[in-house]
């Protein structure tokens, strides 16, 4: 079964139900959206997890790694076992970024509450971790890194 | 708002059922400890924290598509995977 989702950011899109996510729990800011799905190009950095009750309300997210290599989050008890994750190993872990329309270059992502995806229940939740190390606004770049990078 | 006075290693229990239970384990100018006894069913959070978080991600929707397409070639130029 598809189902026809009008996006705002990459218009009409089909999706196949069973290629939906669960959230359970919603997500904060978006408590009434339970269904969604990741969009984007395979070889893109960043991805798209858009809400499948309204196709407007699409967030950027990428791997963790990408901004922090050493990131290593620690789950709080529970957290992973609510949506069937019993292995942390076979979990997909993906950050929210927030990329200012304005200055993107400035974007941060928020590493201390990252979504955890389940491939297999193909549930999913937003966990914010006990974990003084991550920050909701973590730069995606460093200064310098920035600084060549303005307007090209 | 139900207002109730507790001491230091008294508690309150919001529903027998589910058995969530609250102690104060200590209480000092620097504020207050908090035991928290839940199902894991039930979230607990600092409100502050998930407020911000709800916010943050409320702020996310609002990303241009053609900014993450360029932002995420620079991610990439700089931090190759597997690097």
């Amino acid at each position: 079964m598809t189902i026809r989702i009008q996006t705002d950011l990459l218009g009409e899109l089909d999706v196949e139900e069973k290629d939906l996510l669960f959230f359970p729990r919603g997500l904060p800011g978006f408590g009434q959206f339970y269904r969604w799905f990741i969009a984007g190009d395979e070889g893109e950095t960043i991805k798209w997890l858009i809400s499948a009750d309204c196709g407007s309300v699409a967030l950027p997210v990428a791997s963790p790694g990408i901004i922090d290599q050493g990131y290593d989050p620690v789950f709080p008890e529970g957290t992973l076992g609510s949506i069937g994750v019993e292995d942390p190993e076979q979990a997909v872990v993906l950050a929210i970024l927030n990329l200012p329309r304005d200055n993107p270059i400035k974007g941060t992502a928020n590493l201390l509450a990252p979504v955890v995806l389940n491939p297999a229940t193909r549930m999913g939740r937003q966990v914010v971790l006990t974990d003084e190390r991550y920050s909701i606004h973590t730069p995606l770049l460093r200064e310098e890194e920035a600084a060549g990078d303005g307007v090209a | 708002m139900l207002v109730l006075s507790r001491r230091t290693g008294e508690s309150i229990v919001i529903d027998v059922e589910d058995g969530i239970e609250i102690t104060v384990l200590e209480s000092g100018s620097n504020g207050v400890r908090l035991g928290i006894k839940a199902p894991r069913s039930v979230d607990v959070w600092r409100k502050e924290i998930i407020v911000e978080v709800g916010e943050t991600n409320r702020s996310a929707a609002g990303a241009s598509g053609e900014e993450a397409r360029r932002l995420g070639e620079i991610l990439q130029k700089k931090r190759p995977p597997g690097k």
